[in-house]
């Protein structure tokens, strides 16, 4: 009860934002302001049949979605205000869990030295401290042309979806309430620093085994330019929490740093990453118990051929508390982009590459190898685009040892027919795989027909695809599968509705037959969806 | 450790101190042209030669700041101008003694902007104005749009298997690294077919550094080539995205994840509140590696149990036949055991270098042979067979004397 108050005190906050500015101005000349929204209203019906349609992942029968956004800005005064508000509809239970909810509400005024913002809030501190939106308000002093630092602060929940907000039984989660700080200084023009404070704390466990942390980030991160085409920048964040269901305590620290030099003929970047097994973010990105290193070098040799090649080294276990083990991983890679490979070919392009994972320790111990080349060209009034790449699965533990194999080719090509365009476009493909240990064989083939459809004076778009995916394993036991599908995208934006700027009819309409060695498995579906999307 | 650490201070001492013409890079300080360059606080050397701004990502004045410092070697910086026609028109604009800039307009949504910068030092030497080039446009589309035709886009290349098309929508800065979520997204088109993945929107919320969060809800069925069969599961997940030249390229993913799930544990940077692990996740064989859990549990006395049903523990003592769940620890012995449950074929067995994500159902079946192993420690993971189930168990921590604490991973095959 006390979280809805102080929610709807937040929702208020958030439509009063505007409102706040305007009462806020000094005496101004007129106000200017700007309304806009966006509709989209769809109906869809499917139809699924066969013994096996339990494995569809399609609702039966006829389902509506409808998704609302509106939004303003508008200035008073010295005082510049936006607002936006959106909402979403559905009976169908996978497009949303709830028939009707609050997608996003958030509004914001500003003078230029301090800004307001309420509801949907992302202030996106570090990578380390926070990097993911909340609910509630935040504070933002700068200053431009002073010494004075730019200073944030922000208050509100960490929940999914504003429905979580206020406890709703469907998609209530436990309750992350979070608190941070930022100061950032540009020290001269070349470098800035900043320090944060993070601080989260749950409560309103869901299940007797739902982990509560009480957490507490600080980082420290910055930026500097020290040469032309050289910048670099690095973060270093302490984590300190309590996490009240397992009784455990920790501190753990994450650091790293990145230096890019760019500028023609080359770009150059160097990462170091070190984050503890004990590092905890509540809000912000981080993969706990990671060392890594890469470097990345992308070379433009000519101004037909680019070179870029990487190394990726990582591992694990840097507490060496795992009873398993260290994993290390190293990643290398090497490719090369060749513009007009073919001097008398002006629209030839080729790309090769070679990637390589090696992953030992830690009871595993692989060496995958990635190859793939690629070919695109225009013969005539044909686009074609192939491809070719060849897969070692290897490993010493007798998890994957498989070799595999996949091509794929399109052809595309344009009519015009006065003002109508026809795009008709076939796609061919094949993957194989042999498995080694099994010693068994899986092959697939797929094929598919485009037509693509322009009318412009008309506004009319569409596109019409069919095709065929076939499975093929040679294993006992395991299906053969066989999949057809047809579908049809059209898309028309008649003149009536001119008045409204962007409008759109929409039909999708799409066919699935699904069929297998085992009969009972088959299933076929049938979906059609016709809708308006209208904006203003 | 110390040797890497002291390579990189080598190596930003060295940048730093550098002043040669490095033939890698082809720039120097004697030339005259620009420190650094920045658009609406994005560096220019990042955006490539268009640039889209969204109304959301603008100050809250709506208008676009240029900011940046000419480097005109031993000479001062004698003026600074930009135009916005492609030169047709010229702005002086003011800067500081060590050659700092800003300058800020008001763009018109849908109207292109071509800035060029001229730095000129006071010995009347230019900078190559045509290297600063960049086109400019205030989107009129809202950003709901532009997030809905990315995850489009996304979603679309996954389901086609088209791995080229779905890493351009990746970021070079991924959080969870962009070189593991290619190989994940690889190794899950090799595992996957028939993939149809669709999401409806949750919320969007744009805010500092240009950044996008996304929620959503997602409905996926896929076919699994190694064994023929079929998954659906559907949940809620998050993105985040950067935005780059009116593009949105991905930052990071939570948990459930979407994408990479061949290597979930390092493509993941988060688990979204209340969506738990409990999302499809392929083993390393290639096959679905099951459901994973995290609990955690403090015992009243010396007797637990653990249900993998319904992924709770339980105070029950193995003697009085009031364990419901699979297996039995007595953390004392030190003892984990499937003896005291009605299934008498159960067994289990430990899995020497498996985590509970790496086990695989073959490791279950050649190791899990014992009604019960005297051996339970933090670190340690089992293989449980009972009836036609298979479960994998990580004791990821356990600590105390008489009562305990625990935490383990569990994965249901």
């Amino acid at each position: 009860m006390k979280i809805s108050a102080t929610f709807a005190a937040v929702i208020g906050l958030a439509l009063a934002a505007p409102t706040l500015a305007q009462d806020a101005a000094q005496p101004a000349p007129a106000s200017t302001s700007e309304f806009h929204a966006s509709n989209e209203f769809s109906m869809v019906s499917n139809e699924i049949k066969g013994a096996g349609k339990s494995a569809s992942s399609l609702t039966k029968g006829l389902n509506y979605l409808e998704v609302l956004n509106i939004y303003g800005n508008g200035t008073k005064g010295a005082w510049t205000y936006n607002y936006t508000a959106g909402g979403k509809a559905t009976d169908d239970l996978r497009n949303d869990s709830k028939k009707l909810s609050l997608t996003n509400i958030q509004g914001r005024a500003t003078n230029n030295i301090h800004t307001v913002t309420a509801g949907d809030v992302f202030e996106s501190f570090s990578q380390y401290s926070l990097a993911t939106s909340l609910k509630g308000a935040s504070y933002r002093f700068n200053k431009e042309g002073s010494r004075l630092p730019e200073v944030t602060g922000v208050f509100g929940w960490a929940y999914p979806r504003w429905d979580s907000a206020w406890k709703d039984p469907v998609t209530r989660s436990i309750n992350r309430q979070a608190t941070g700080l930022r100061l950032k200084q540009a020290i001269n023009p070349d470098l800035w620093a900043a320090g944060s404070y993070v601080g989260t704390k749950d409560t309103d466990r869901l299940t007797a085994t739902d982990a509560l942390y009480d957490a507490r980030n600080y980082t420290f991160d910055f930026g500097y330019n020290p040469m032309p085409g050289l910048t670099t920048a690095g973060e270093y964040s302490m984590s300190d929490y309590d996490e009240a269901t397992g009784g455990t305590s920790a501190k753990g620290n994450a650091a790293r740093v990145e230096l890019v030099g760019d500028a023609d003929p080359s770009r150059v970047s160097v990462e170091y990453e070190n984050v503890e097994p004990d590092f905890f973010s509540a809000l912000g990105s981080a993969s706990q118990d990671r060392r890594k290193i890469k470097t990345r070098w992308r070379y433009k040799y000519t101004k037909q051929v680019t070179f870029t090649s990487g190394l990726l080294w990582y591992r694990n276990n840097l507490d060496g508390a795992k009873t398993a083990g260290t994993t290390s991983n190293w990643k290398p890679e090497i490719a090369a982009t060749i513009k007009k490979p073919f001097a008398a070919r002006p629209y030839s392009f080729a790309n090769l590459s070679y990637k390589f994972d090696r992953k030992y320790g830690g009871g595993s111990s692989g060496a995958d190898h990635y190859m793939n080349a690629n070919y695109r060209d225009r013969f005539g009034e044909l686009d074609s685009d192939t491809n070719l790449g060849y897969t070692l699965y290897k490993t010493k533990t007798a998890v994957r040892d498989a070799k595999e194999v996949n091509f794929n080719t399109s052809l595309n090509s344009r009519h015009q027919v006065k003002s109508v365009v026809f795009k008709p476009s076939v796609n061919l493909g094949t993957w194989y795989s042999k498995d080694e240990l099994a010693d068994e064989t899986d092959k697939l083939y797929e094929y598919s027909l485009g037509l693509g459809f322009e009318a412009p004076d008309a506004n009319l778009t569409s596109d019409l695809r069919l095709g065929s995916n076939m499975l093929r394993k040679s294993a006992a036991g395991t299906d053969d599968s066989d999949k057809f599908f047809a579908s049809l995208n059209a898309y028309w934006r008649p003149r009536l509705m001119a008045k409204l700027n962007d409008s759109t009819l929409f039909l999708r309409a799409g066919f699935n037959d699904y069929a297998f060695t085992t009969t009972s498995r088959n299933f076929r579906e049938k979906s059609v969806t016709v809708g308006i999307n209208t904006s203003f | 450790m110390k040797k890497t650490l002291l390579l990189i201070v080598a190596l930003l001492t060295l940048s730093i101190t550098a002043d040669a013409k490095w033939w890698i890079f082809g720039k120097s300080n004697a030339e005259i042209g620009l420190k650094y360059l920045q658009v609406n606080k994005i560096a220019a050397d990042e955006t490539g030669p268009k640039i889209k701004v969204f109304r959301e990502m603008l100050a809250a004045d709506g208008l676009i700041r240029i900011n940046g410092r000419g480097s005109t070697g031993r000479n001062a910086v004698g003026s600074v101008r930009i135009s916005l026609d492609d030169k047709a028109t010229w702005s002086d604009v003011k800067f500081s003694e060590n050659g700092t800039f800003e300058y800020a307009f008001k763009p018109e949504p849908g109207k292109t902007y071509i800035m060029l910068v001229e730095i000129t030092d006071t010995a009347g030497k230019t900078n190559k104005v045509d290297e600063t080039r960049k086109e400019i446009a205030l989107s009129d589309e809202n950003i709901q749009a532009k997030v809905r035709e990315t995850l489009d886009a996304m979603f679309d290349a996954y389901n086609t298997e088209s791995l080229e098309k779905f890493m351009v929508r990746v970021g070079d800065n991924f959080a969870g690294d962009k070189a593991i979520l290619e190989r994940a997204v690889k190794r899950d088109f090799d595992a996957l077919g028939n993939i149809s993945l669709r999401y409806t929107i949750n919320n969007v919320s744009a805010g500092a550094q240009g950044r996008v969060f996304v929620s959503v809800t997602y409905n996926r069925m896929v076919f699994v080539n190694k064994t023929g069969a079929s998954s659906t599961d559907t949940g809620s997940t998050e993105f985040v995205f950067d935005s780059k030249e009116g593009a949105l390229s991905l930052f990071s993913m939570k948990q459930p994840l979407m994408f990479g799930l061949s290597d979930a544990e390092n493509v993941a940077t988060g688990t979204v509140i209340g969506g738990g692990e409990t999302a499809l996740v392929l083993d390393d064989s290639g096959d679905i590696g099951g459901a994973l859990a995290t609990r955690s549990y403090n015992s009243a006395d010396a007797h637990f149990g653990y249900n993998f049903e319904t992924q709770q523990f339980e105070d029950c003592d193995g003697t009085a036949a009031n364990c419901t769940g699979q297996v039995f620890f007595m953390p004392g012995v030190p003892y984990i055991g499937v003896d005291d449950n009605p299934e008498t074929t159960a067994r289990i067995g430990e899995l020497p270098g498996r985590s509970a994500s790496s086990a695989t159902l073959a490791d279950i079946e050649a190791a899990a042979t014992l009604q019960q192993v005297f051996g339970a420690f933090a670190g340690k993971t089992f293989g449980i067979k009972y009836g036609a189930d298979r479960y994998a168990l990580e004791i990821t921590s356990l600590s105390g004397s008489g009562t305990y604490s625990i935490t383990v991973r569990t994965k249901a095959f």
